[in-house]
């Protein structure tokens, strides 16, 4: 009641007469509600009453001779009327509630944890195309759906759980991560170990199929360590009756030389920075961001470096506003030689790369035969590596015929 | 009719009166309100009036089915009188 009073307001009011008992019987009769009566003097009290009642009691006011002052106003009617001039104010207040509301019912931001095999911008793709991307509605999601989408149409994935949480898509998966090479019973075909360079065979260990070299033997690059294929030989062991085709699986390791050449020019085009630098802001969705500064450096070189980020609203809530921080530096160009020693550093540098993608594969490096020259136009570097080379290239392999040379009659 | 047949006083226009203690009276049944100060409030219904004595008496709320006064209630006193 107290609550329905103050939405339509009251007021709190002295009243000042002879007939003041009088006067609450006339507005009893009238149905109008008259509370905290309270007495202040012998002829004044203090009473509440509703704000649109106060109207109607002129007539009884009038009867009784009754003299009323207002001495405190409350409610919502009186709330607006004071601030009115505000209504701006309080009318952005309602309109962003109002907003958030809506746009809370959208998701506007997928987590995916557990993935290693499978990038984040694959998993995410394939949400979009199934329209369960950034921008679609709660209700059209449906999480034990999706799950099961997601196990038929990604074989790595052997478990996953999703879930909604506020605007967040929490996605987990686990993954199987497949072997390098898939392949199907039907399809295999039998394959030898072949040399990766020319040099000896340092050592060999075959776990399958049969080997075509013996440590210390000189080979060439291409020319098969380990032959796809087993002979099978009866039972007396001296003859082979068969050859069983046994894709080749061994560890064998060549030592050799890879031969490294590098030739750098002197002249070469450096940027001299002016120190112009510009940065500004701009906001907008993922795909377009809107620039508030509109003129860009122009036909001036410059560098410019982007960096988009999602708006978070109290660090916790994201909202669907990406910012973009752009850095832009001006710059020229002008011509420079090298020096000596920036010569001998870049060719170091370049050594260094090369001899790490080796290491990638396998490669040992056990020496380095390497020269740099250094002339009027540039460096050149000349030399040989030289390495232990694990084999790992393949080849189709030709398993041999039987020839049978029993001698069929007696 | 006896006293003790009287079941339902709204209908004979008696007044009831609902003490809580000496602290809170609820009266119903009731025409008006003939007097009332802080240390005494009159009651009149058809046929009785009712008068309320003590300290501080308010009344909290006052419509025409029923009312309310808190205060330190010392005496109650109920008069019969032909209205």
């Amino acid at each position: 009641m107290m609550i329905w009073n103050w939405l339509l307001g009251f007021v709190t009011i002295v009243l000042r007469g002879d007939e003041l008992p009088r006067f609450l019987r006339l507005c009893s009769n009238k149905g109008l509600l008259v509370w905290n009566v309270c007495h202040r003097d012998w002829n004044e009290i203090q009473v509440c009453m509703r704000k649109s009642d106060i109207f109607l009691a002129k007539e009884a006011l009038r009867k009784t001779r009754t003299q009323i002052k207002i001495v405190k106003r409350d409610g919502l009617p009186f709330l607006v009327f004071r601030y009115r001039k505000k209504v701006v104010y309080f009318g952005s207040v309602v309109a962003a509630i109002i907003v958030l509301m809506l746009l809370s019912q959208y998701i506007w931001r997928i987590e995916i944890v557990g993935n290693s095999y499978l990038s984040e911008e694959r998993l995410i793709t394939y949400l979009e195309d199934n329209t369960c991307g950034v921008g679609i509605k709660k209700q059209r999601i449906n999480p034990p759906e999706l799950e099961k989408m997601m196990l038929k149409d990604f074989p790595e994935i052997i478990w996953n759980s999703i879930s909604i949480h506020g605007t967040t898509l929490h996605i987990s998966i686990k993954e199987q991560i497949p072997e390098d090479e898939i392949r199907q019973e039907e399809d295999t075909i039998d394959r030898d170990l072949v040399a990766p360079i020319r040099g000896t065979v340092q050592s060999i260990y075959v776990r399958r199929g049969t080997a075509a070299v013996a440590v210390g033997d000189k080979v060439k690059k291409g020319d098969p360590l380990v032959y796809g294929w087993i002979p099978i030989y009866n039972d007396s062991g001296t003859e082979i009756v068969k050859y069983y085709g046994a894709d080749a699986d061994a560890d064998v390791y060549v030592t050799g030389k890879i031969s490294i050449h590098n030739e750098i020019n002197r002249r070469h085009q450096n940027r001299l920075y002016s120190g112009k630098e510009r940065r500004y802001i701009y906001y907008g969705s993922l795909q377009h961001q809107y620039n508030v500064i509109p003129i860009l450096y122009g036909k001036i070189q410059h560098t410019s470096m982007n960096s988009i980020r999602q708006v978070y609203l109290m660090d916790t809530i994201p909202l669907p506003i990406y910012r973009n921080i752009v850095r832009e530096r001006e710059f020229t160009f002008y011509d420079e030689d090298y020096t000596n020693d920036e010569l001998r550093a870049l060719q170091n540098r370049f050594c260094q790369d090369f001899i790490e993608k080796l290491a990638e594969k396998g490669v040992q490096i056990t020496d380095k035969n390497v020269m740099i020259s250094y002339g009027k136009n540039g460096s050149v570097m000349d030399g040989e590596l030289h390495c232990l080379y694990p084999a790992s290239e393949y080849a189709p392999s030709t398993i041999p015929e039987v020839i049978n040379t029993r001698n069929d009659t007696l | 009719m006896a006293i003790n047949e009287i079941e339902n006083p709204l209908l004979l226009g008696t007044i009831r009166l609902t003490l809580t203690g000496t602290h809170c009276a609820l009266v119903e049944n009731f025409k008006g309100i003939i007097e009332y100060n802080d240390e005494m409030v009159i009651i009149q219904s058809r046929k009785e009036r009712l008068t309320l004595r003590g300290t501080g008496l308010q009344i909290p709320y006052y419509t025409r089915d029923e009312m309310k006064v808190l205060g330190a209630i010392e005496t109650i006193e109920v008069k019969d009188c032909c209205v």
